[in-house]
């Protein structure tokens, strides 16, 4: 029960980043010290109010305006879905270059006399190719702004 | 009506409360939300962590308290014991020297209603007394 409680304050929060840890850590403690006074977690969660009270307390006590939190989230939101996109132009350039080779390999790279199964044989070693670390550092890119972008609806819904 | 006006007195004060409370002694947060409702609770309204955690906050920002975290023998978790810094001493006992003064200033305004209510009264009497 009070993981939850914490998981749904948590969610909630809209503090910087260290004064988050701090009052999450600060509500721990309430639930362990109130367990050492023979306290139930119901009393202690009776006592704090519904998670969404408890961080809208902390957030209108503690926080930035909300205004400021929201650009400052779209803002990162842009930069990060920016980047994605100079990474995937990136990987789709590498690709490309590595298609172009592909195609003229024939031709010229017989040089020491290459075969086909040799060539292959080295396209195919996993890790090598830097167009897969590119998508994936793009998928975590994208991932990271849609995560802004999420916040931001949570905070205007509010 | 009167609950808008008496939440901004309680405001005003509970700063300093938690001041002398963490001056007595080095002490953590539940003790000091179940003093606080255990003296006060109807006077001071009920005490909550919502309400308290920001205003150690604020007053360690400040600089008038400090803290550190020690283990808690009872749990294998940290518990996190407030004291008073220097500064937070003197800047308690500066307050509380305000607040004598303050208390007696607004007092005296609520004993001149007082007295011309016990005025009026006497004055009242003494015009039944003639007529």
């Amino acid at each position: 029960m009070k993981e939850q409680y914490g998981k749904e304050v948590a969610r909630r929060l809209l503090l910087p980043r260290a004064k988050r840890k701090e009052v999450l850590r600060d509500l721990e403690e309430a639930f362990a010290s109130a367990a050492e006074h023979g306290e139930s977690e119901q009393q202690v969660i009776d006592r704090l109010g519904t998670p969404e009270e408890f961080a809208a307390a902390m957030n209108e006590q503690l926080g930035v305006p909300q205004e400021c939190f929201l650009r400052r989230s779209r803002r990162l939101a842009v930069l990060f879905f920016v980047l994605t996109a100079l990474l995937l132009a990136a990987a789709v350039a590498d690709l490309w270059r590595d298609h172009l080779l592909e195609v003229r390999l024939p031709s010229v790279g017989i040089i020491g006399g290459a075969d086909g199964p040799t060539h292959i044989l080295l396209s195919a070693a996993p890790g090598i190719d830097p167009a897969i670390l590119l998508f994936l550092l793009a998928a975590i890119l994208a991932a990271a702004g849609l995560r802004q972008l999420l916040r931001c609806r949570r905070t205007r819904k509010k | 009506m009167t609950e808008k006006y008496v939440q901004q007195f309680k405001k005003g004060s509970l700063e300093m409360i938690l001041l002398c409370l963490i001056a007595r002694r080095e002490t953590y947060g539940y003790e000091i939300i179940s003093e606080l409702n255990r003296r006060g609770a109807d006077i001071l309204g009920y005490a909550r962590e919502g309400t308290i955690y920001p205003i150690l906050y604020r007053l360690q920002e400040a600089g008038l308290i400090r803290c550190r975290l020690a283990p808690a023998t009872a749990n294998g978790g940290q518990k996190k014991y407030y004291a008073l810094t220097e500064q937070g001493r003197e800047t308690l006992s500066e307050m509380a020297v305000f607040w004598q003064v303050y208390t007696a200033c607004v007092n005296g305004f609520l004993a001149d209603l007082e007295d011309d209510a016990a005025a009026r009264s006497v004055a009242g009497e003494a015009g039944e007394e003639e007529a």
